[in-house]
């Protein structure tokens, strides 16, 4: 048989009636996708609402930007002198003085024990109640340990009832 | 082609379903064929063609009559979904897959046995054909489409489809005898 007639012989194939009856009613029944310009009009509309939402911010952002440099150009209050140059300037002209109206510090046992040597100074020292060391000594409680100094060595050293003794006298 | 193939496909493209459901049962035994003879199973090949005509129906708006034949549109989706399934799928099923009395027209008894024998040679021959040959051989001797039409399916000029045939035709018979 001649090849040409052979294949034409295979023309016969046909596909199954009830698979093409199916397939062709689906596929008609299937919705075409809408043309590009529809789709983004379909688009546009699903996102009016975060479209509008960024629109808004947008506006809000300009207003702001806007309003400032509005302000800055007509405002009598004087914008303009909020620059760097101005403010510095302005800032060294400044007479500043700052004076220490009081200044606290601890005293060191030196002093203490000077004046506990002396009994006037000794009577000054307990009538003074911002001493650090005095409250102890005026309490009478124990005997509370005078710091030995380099200056007292040679003379006697006086505990704080003897003190008092001396200055009842 | 259909009568009046013109208007349909102007009717089809503008989405009107009936139209497109006259290309449809003029198409689609064709392009079944085309697709059984490329994978070798029918439900491979009905599923294949199925997925054709919908491309077709959904893509129809896209259409440009640019002189080529319909057909030639048809076939061109048809071989790129053929080429996508068998880059998805690996292993392929052999072309004897099919029943042969599924290829032979009924006929008188003694003749009938002979003719499936050739028939089944040759249909086993143009499986072990190149892609491009098996794509001319198709086109040309068992649908039937013209030079001009096999070049636009298969995108390449009227002499490149001359010298394909010729050479597809060599190998064929090669295989057969």
């Amino acid at each position: 048989m001649d090849l040409l007639t052979t294949l034409k012989k295979l023309q016969h194939a046909q596909a199954d009636p009830v698979y093409t009856a199916r397939s062709r009613s689906i596929i008609l029944h299937t919705a075409q996708p809408l043309p590009p310009l529809r789709m983004l009009g379909r688009w546009m509309l699903r996102n009016v609402e975060s479209g509008a939402t960024l629109a808004l911010a947008g506006l809000c952002l300009f207003l702001v930007v806007a309003g400032f440099s509005l302000w800055k150009s007509f405002s009598p209050l004087g914008i303009a002198q909020f620059d760097l140059a101005s403010l510095r300037a302005e800032a060294q002209a400044i007479d500043i003085q700052i004076k220490l109206a009081g200044l606290a510090y601890e005293e060191s046992t030196l002093p203490v024990a000077a004046a506990l040597r002396s009994p006037s100074a000794a009577l000054q020292i307990t009538g003074s109640p911002q001493s650090p060391r005095t409250p102890n000594a005026a309490a009478g409680t124990a005997a509370a340990p005078v710091l030995p100094d380099k200056t007292a060595t040679s003379t006697p050293v006086l505990s704080i009832d003897e003190a008092l003794l001396k200055l009842s006298e | 082609m259909v009568d009046g193939e013109r208007t349909i496909i102007e009717n089809a493209v503008k989405g009107e379903a009936s139209a497109f459901g006259q290309l449809y049962d003029h198409y689609q035994p064709k392009i079944y064929r085309f697709v059984l003879f490329k994978v070798s199973q029918r439900e491979e090949a009905e599923d294949l063609t199925h997925e054709v005509f919908m491309s077709a129906w959904q893509r129809i708006r896209t259409y440009r009559d640019f002189g080529f034949p319909f057909s030639s549109w048809l076939y061109q989706i048809a071989r790129n979904r053929i080429i996508d399934h068998y880059r998805t799928k690996k292993a392929s099923t052999p072309i004897d897959a099919v029943d042969p009395e599924y290829f032979v027209a009924p006929a008188s008894a003694p003749r009938a046995v002979e003719e499936k024998i050739e028939v089944e040679r040759v249909r086993r021959a143009l499986g072990k054909l190149k892609p491009e040959h098996q794509d001319v051989v198709i086109m040309r001797f068992i649908e039937e489409l013209s030079i001009k039409e096999t070049a636009a399916a298969l995108g390449k000029t009227e002499g490149a489809i001359k010298l394909l045939q010729h050479r597809a035709m060599k190998a064929l018979q090669e295989l057969v005898d």
